[in-house]
């Protein structure tokens, strides 16, 4: 097991060559440099020249991209241009206030999703399976930023219960603050999860219940709820993890458009903001923290995944 | 005058604004204000702390983190600042600084000359010097005779609006600190930098040891960013924040009208529709003066700003000694005279067309209002596409040159009126768009002879003539309104609002009811 | 290929015949031609009026007006001009490079495969939209623009399905006679094996679709989509957004219209594969396969 998790590690490192020369190859083809924007509107050509020497600028790509790889590999991704901060520093800011959000969203999806998945494959095509199918389907379908709109519509706009921009509130800082913060946007998250999670486990349900072990439990006599609660359930849920894993890794830098409805400081809203003003050093950094965090994830959704069904063997 | 209460002062800068009756800001002013943590919204994420890089994103910090040498009221009477007194020489060519006394920096180093020094050497060098340096070019030389003194000479008789506008822009940065200052503050202000999280906000805290009696009110100053505007409203009113600062203008149309207390400061924008003479049908003169005309200004000013600012026909608001009413009417927006100027230029339809109108994607209401121009040209027969880009990409395109036309707010259009040289389009030499030689050498002729005018009332009222008669003429910009910046929305409980000549933002007089 | 054609009019004949698809083929088809023929109906997406902005909705203009005036429901229509066509071109875009990606990948399973399908993994690993935005950054902003980053986006889907169905298919005997008879490896990929795995791919270009379309809209929703002043759902949903407090109404119909797009293109897929996947019930086990 170890060895096959150094491997899938190894395996990992093109991988990450691959996308960071490429992003750095793209960033680096984009028009309009970070120089102007450092230096402001009213900068001289030579000024703009000088601080384009000053950062390096002006040296052939090949010899920038080698230069910041080398020290990405000992964990300095430099400093941001925009705000001249360090980037490690920048990314470890905004990633507890990702994480945190993709755990809520997650929390409220299971919490919808199970239940729904559940009651739906009790009996499959009752008009109950077709309703909450549809459900799935419907949150699944809801742009997430539509959705957005709606809920700051009734509980910001109309009722004024909830704030309609969100900040970052550490959970354990402040619990109250910190769950009025997060309401809208986990809720908006938490329900298009709710449809992946509630329509896959509840396919996984129904192909579980028509195996054969099922079947040979029904015939002796095993009782229904015995069968779905122990048998159904535990090897329906090996899937589900993975789509869970796959769903939080996805959030790392995938929430974008959910954070920008909500205005939350999350990792994407940060890379956007990096792309716009064409900080080169923030956008490899976080672009490379979402590959990774990305792998990570897999890796440890695939080891869990072993860990919890021995039948699996790896090579 | 220098006891000019806050009462007054607001009254003045709301008047100046041609905004809205006066709430109850006279009346907070009169009974006592309570410390506390002052909330404060804002919708830009500050580029770095050096004062001589001032910029809109950085206008809620350097009034709480440092002081200038003067002050200006809102009507542009000077007030003393870090300078307890200033005398302009009889020829106007050098002006004598006192220091202030018992002022010291954040640092706790004492508040002497060699800052002041520093701080003109800082200015005066083309790299270091960023949007200082423009207006360090009347200065020939400065000396500091003692600790409490320094004399500025300038390399010729300078007008005193002139003097007052370099001594109110420079900001005594510690020389300890004059090398980190982007990073680290360096100042004497009401507040010290706590600390700060690039992208959410910052935390201040009172500077005990500050020069101004009684000030700051509140002990601790939280600034925390929003991207949208949307969201920093939704905090007010959720009582998140007590303040928004720097928010959109639609948004205090409807905060007010919900019993919020709005604030415009006397230093407006003024909105430009700029054009590169230097390209394709804008090198014809005729065909420029048609913009004059094809600018529906009270559209613009009511979808891009909710109605709050003025139409103008000139880069100068109400409160600029440049500013003529006269030009708004003569140059309104009308179809038809823009057809005739359109017609007299002898362009052929083919060469009219074929450009594309520059827009910086990241700003709502320069989408908006290029869509309005966009669509009076088609009505004249001119169809033009929109060039959308962002951030960044847009800044460099406008800072290059690298467009035939775009909306971009000026600043600075409240002072000496040569101070609009400040900005790109209106640069007199080295201008990245209209480049060297300038184009319109009438238009460089005309801020020089302002620049000249050291004499009487009416020398300078003449060349403010010349200058505003030929701004019309070449036309390469043509502005269309002024508009708010920096406005201050605030919860009811707020009070001792202070507003200031930039419209930057001072939070040492604010404080609780 | 007009065999493939034929059992594809069956199925949408199939598809018609149940009530939710059934549905969803009517709004798309009334979207659809809403989009080809908006030049005949008397609807102006441009036209702006100032003095009437922010409009309600009314018996002239039925889902109000927009800051500028512009009849909104002019807007929609148009605006699923936008959309259709950025799902159109990258459904082509992510099929063209995709397939063959998927089928050389699968068929052979040596370095190409590896190679291939790490460069697939990366697309993959890269969140969508901000994929997407890069690729926008680097072309400017245009429809062009928003097809092409939408379209790569959706390449490791076509490559995925492709090379699992090859993989499965290669050692058919069927693939295995044709290979005996000299078939050389372009005939087999695109000739004898291509034609076999079609329908899964079309389930992937609807599914694809339908993501196109809210990658769109969510891209101008973040600002870089189509520039205005042309039409697109995302960018009303975007300037909507930003008059809640004045006219609600702004941000949610062009998201209502989204929505049903989505849902209708969503509740067609899943129909179609769940025929498909019935009609491949009787082949061998290892032909579904491919899913791990």
């Amino acid at each position: 097991m170890t060895a096959y998790a150094l491997r899938r590690l190894a395996q990992m490192l093109p991988v990450l060559l691959i996308a960071s020369f490429a992003i750095f190859a793209m960033v680096y083809a984009v028009p309009g440099g970070p120089v102007a924007v450092i230096v402001g509107e009213n900068a001289s050509p030579e000024e703009i020249a000088e601080v384009s020497r000053r950062l390096g600028f002006d040296r052939p790509m090949l010899v920038q991209y080698v230069d910041w790889l080398g020290r990405a590999a000992t964990g300095d991704f430099g400093l941001s241009l925009h705000s001249r901060q360090p980037v490690a520093h920048l990314i470890g800011e905004r990633l507890p206030a990702t994480l945190q959000l993709a755990l809520c969203a997650i929390l409220i999806a299971l919490a919808i999703g199970i239940p729904v998945a559940v009651a739906s494959a009790v009996r499959p095509r009752s008009w109950l399976d077709r309703v909450l199918s549809g459900w799935s389907a419907l949150a699944l379908g809801v742009p997430t930023f539509w959705l957005g709109i709606l809920l700051i519509l009734l509980f910001a706009v109309e009722l004024r219960l909830l704030p309609s921009a969100s900040r970052y509130v550490p959970l354990w800082a402040a619990p109250l603050e910190a769950l009025r913060s997060l309401a809208l946007p986990a809720l908006t998250l938490g329900v298009y999860v709710s449809g992946v999670l509630g329509r896959f486990l509840r396919a996984s349900l129904i192909g579980e219940a028509r195996a054969d072990y099922v079947r040979t439990a029904r015939a002796k006599g095993v009782p229904e709820r015995r069968i779905v609660g122990l048998h159904i359930m535990r090897n329906a849920l090996l899937p589900f993890v993975t789509i869970v894993g796959l769903m939080m890794a996805n959030f790392i830098g995938g929430a974008v458009v959910t954070e920008a409805v909500f205005t939350y400081p999350g990792l994407g809203r940060l890379l956007i903001q990096a792309i716009t003003t064409r900080d080169y050093p923030l956008i490899q950094g976080c672009i490379l923290v979402i590959l990774i965090a990305y792998m990570l994830i897999n890796l440890a959704v695939d080891m869990l995944y072993a860990w919890i069904d021995p039948r699996i063997e790896y090579r | 005058m220098m006891k000019l209460s806050r009462r007054q002062v607001c009254m003045t800068g709301l008047a100046l604004a041609g905004a809205a009756p006066l709430l109850a800001a006279g009346a907070a002013a009169a009974q006592q204000l309570k410390g506390g943590t002052l909330r404060v919204a804002v919708l830009s994420e500050l580029a770095n702390f050096d004062p001589q890089q001032l910029s809109t994103v950085n206008f809620h910090v350097i009034k709480n983190l440092y002081d200038s040498l003067i002050e200006y009221t809102p009507d542009g009477k000077p007030q003393p600042g870090l300078a307890s007194a200033w005398t302009i020489a009889p020829d106007k060519s050098s002006v004598k600084l006192t220091l202030r006394d018992g002022v010291s920096f954040h640092s706790g180093a004492p508040f002497k000359s060699d800052s002041v020094l520093a701080t003109l050497q800082k200015g005066a060098d083309p790299k270091r010097g960023k949007n200082v340096f423009s207006t360090m070019s009347i200065v020939k030389d400065w000396s500091a005779p003692d600790e409490r003194t320094v004399v500025i000479n300038f390399k010729a008789p300078a007008p005193e609006r002139q003097i007052l506008d370099l001594l109110q822009f420079l900001i005594p940065i510690d020389p300890k600190g004059i090398d980190t200052v982007e990073t680290i503050p360096a100042g004497t202000g009401p507040y010290t930098l706590v600390n700060r999280a690039v992208g959410q906000g910052l935390t201040l805290k009172a500077n005990p040891k500050y020069w101004r009696e009684k000030q700051p009110i509140a002990q601790d100053l939280v600034f925390t960013v929003f991207s949208e505007d949307a969201a920093a409203t939704a905090a007010l009113e959720s009582g998140a924040v007590d303040i928004v600062y720097n928010g959109s203008s639609r948004s205090a149309v409807r905060l007010k009208g919900a019993g919020y207390q709005v604030f415009a400061g006397p230093g407006p924008l003024v909105q430009v529709f700029r054009i590169n003479s230097t390209r394709g049908p804008f090198r014809n003169k005729s065909f420029r003066q048609a913009f004059n005309h094809l600018m529906d200004r009270a559209s613009i000013l009511r979808v891009g700003y909710a109605g709050m600012g003025k139409v103008v026909a000139l880069p100068w608001a109400p409160a600029s000694p440049a500013f003529d009413e006269g030009y708004t009417k003569a140059y309104a927006y009308d179809l038809d005279k823009a057809k005739k100027l359109i017609a007299a230029s002898g362009l052929s339809a083919d060469e009219m067309k074929g450009w594309k109108l520059l827009v910086n994607g990241s700003d709502e209401p320069s989408i908006a209002i290029s869509q309005i121009v966009q669509g009076s040209l088609q009505k004249v027969g001119i169809p033009i596409e929109l060039d959308m880009r962002q951030g960044a990409e847009y800044v460099t395109a406008l800072l290059g040159g690298d467009f035939a036309a775009t909306f971009g707010a000026v600043g600075n259009v409240q002072k000496f009126p040569s101070r609009v040289t400040t900005n790109s389009i209106y640069r007199t030499s080295g201008n990245p768009i209209l480049k060297d030689p300038h184009p319109h050498p009438a238009y460089v002729a005309a801020i020089a002879k302002v620049d000249a005018a050291a004499g009487g009332e009416a020398e300078v009222k003449a060349a403010y003539d010349n200058l505003n008669r030929v701004l019309v003429d070449e036309a390469f910009g043509i502005p269309t309104n002024s508009y708010d910046v920096g406005l201050i929305v605030a919860s009811g409980k707020i009070g001792g609002i202070t507003l200031d000549i930039d419209n930057l933002f001072v939070a040492r007089t604010i404080g609780f009811k | 290929m007009s065999e493939a054609l034929r059992s594809l009019g069956k199925l949408l004949r199939r598809l018609a015949g149940r009530r939710g698809p059934a549905l969803g083929l009517a709004f798309l088809a009334l979207v659809a031609s809403a989009a080809t023929f908006a030049g005949v109906l008397p609807l102006d997406p441009l036209a702006q009026s100032i003095a009437d902005s922010l409009k309600p909705p009314s018996a002239e203009s039925w889902f109000g007006t927009d800051e500028l005036g512009r009849d909104i429901l002019a807007r929609v229509v148009y605006g699923a001009r936008t959309s259709l066509v950025t799902a159109c071109g990258a459904v082509l875009i992510a099929g063209l490079i995709g397939i063959p990606v998927g089928l050389v990948a699968g068929f052979y399973g040596d370095w190409r495969d590896s190679l291939l399908m790490r460069c697939v993994d990366v697309l993959l690993a890269l969140p969508n939209v901000l994929f997407a935005m890069t690729l926008i950054a680097v072309l400017g902003r245009s429809q062009a623009a928003a097809l092409i980053a939408v379209g790569v986006a959706g390449i490791p889907g076509f490559a995925r399905i492709a090379r699992a169905q090859v993989m499965a298919l290669r050692q058919l005997d069927f693939v295995t006679a044709v290979r005996s008879f000299g078939g050389g490896p372009g005939y087999l990929m695109f000739r004898t094996i291509l034609p076999n795995i079609l329908s899964p791919l079309v389930v992937q270009a609807i599914v694809l679709a339908s993501i196109a379309i809210l990658l769109e809209a969510a891209l101008a929703f973040l600002g870089v989509g189509v520039p205005p002043p042309t039409p697109s759902w995302g960018e009303m949903l975007r300037t909507g957004k930003s008059y809640l407090y004045e006219a609600p109404t702004y941000a949610v119909l062009p998201g209502l219209v989204l929505t049903l797009t989505i849902l209708s293109l969503d509740t067609i897929g899943r129909a179609l594969t769940a025929l498909l996947d019935h009609d491949e019930a009787g082949m061998p086990a290892e032909a579904a396969g491919g899913r791990r």
